[in-house]
């Protein structure tokens, strides 16, 4: 074992001597100043954080959530705002248009809204399908499982 | 290594807090505030920046903690978090975190070895622990944080390295070459008022 080695091996044996508090008489000389350095290592230092620290960072974290919620509320407000605006812009242009094909569709017999018929089925089929499939639970992580 | 039982509580307290129960957070920060202190303190020496930053530190945990995904202890996750925003605070201020003190008259630790009863005798007096708490803050931030982590939260070499990003080897030898200045310097100065 060359010197590095050595003192290594000291200074661990002496960590380990401070934390099962063994006693120094029987440990050799290098370790015993280790441990000298070890009991200092281990303390605590003498400044602590405020006691009331972690309610103070809770509360701090709650005001920057709801301070997060109350701004995507408004966003969401002001783009629904802008979609009703985009919706009434595009009916006042085009509504004439629209009235005119849907009476053109509706006159054209029983067998044309058949088939408008089943291809809305159709959609909203397949919509209520992967709907489902999204929100098939998942199961939670086995640490997590109540028994 | 972490035992399936600590990563199961820590599971279920990150669960807690990201389906915002009452309290849950709170609690997070109660278990690891300690950590959190002693890591980001031992960075940055000023308790009111430490103060701070150890704030910061949780509002970048509740921000990410999404991204924990269990494969380490939520203690070494805190950790990493605490030492990242300490050492950007460092690099902010240009204050370098590697560097070692100089060994003043280029001894080594073996040539300047004094009396083992005089050390034990001011260990008991209390005089070493001030000589040796004024070298420990005397280091460079990051072999006094490696120390800190090691000695007091008792952590592994491994999970210290995850936490620095460095290599396990270069763990040790900030360990080694720490406490071998500390020792230098508890015999020299014991030694001078002996």
């Amino acid at each position: 074992m060359n010197h590095d080695e050595y003192e290594w091996q000291a200074q661990e044996s002496a960590l380990d001597g401070e934390r099962r508090q063994r006693e120094r008489s029987g440990d050799d000389p290098l370790v015993v100043r280790d441990r000298v350095i070890a009991a200092a290592l281990a303390q605590a230092p003498a400044q602590q954080l405020p006691a009331d620290f972690a309610a103070q960072v809770a509360r701090k974290v709650q005001s920057l959530v709801e301070l997060d919620t109350r701004f995507e509320q408004r966003v969401q407000t002001l783009l629904l705002a802008a979609l009703a605006l985009g919706v009434a812009t595009v009916a006042v242009i085009y509504g004439a248009e629209w009235v005119q094909s849907g009476t053109r569709l509706m006159s054209g017999g029983a067998n044309g809204s058949l088939h408008w018929l089943v291809a809305g089925s159709t959609c909203i089929g397949l919509s209520w399908l992967f709907a489902r499939a999204q929100t098939t639970p998942v199961q939670p992580p086995a640490g997590l499982r109540r028994h | 290594m972490t035992d399936p039982a600590t990563l199961a509580i820590d599971q279920a307290l990150v669960h807690d807090v990201l389906a915002a129960r009452a309290g849950a957070f709170e609690r997070l920060v109660l278990t690891y505030q300690g950590l959190c202190w002693h890591v980001i303190l031992r960075m940055v020496r000023h308790p009111d920046d430490a103060r701070e930053l150890c704030q910061e530190a949780f509002l970048r945990v509740h921000q990410c903690l999404n991204q924990y995904r269990g494969d380490s202890a939520l203690k070494s996750w805190i950790a990493q978090v605490a030492y990242s925003v300490a050492k950007r605070h460092l690099e902010r201020r240009r204050v370098p975190i590697a560097d070692m003190p100089c060994e003043e008259d280029g001894l080594s630790a073996a040539d300047r070895v004094a009396d083992p009863v005089d050390l034990e005798r001011a260990h008991a007096d209390g005089e070493a622990a001030g000589l040796l708490h004024a070298a420990i803050a005397d280091l460079a931030p990051l072999p006094r944080t490696i120390l800190t982590l090691y000695h007091l939260e008792e952590m592994p070499i491994a999970e210290i390295a995850s936490i620095t990003g460095l290599a396990e080897g270069t763990i040790k030898s900030h360990l080694f070459r720490s406490r071998q200045h500390l020792r230098a310097v508890l015999e020299r100065d014991i030694g001078a008022a002996a």
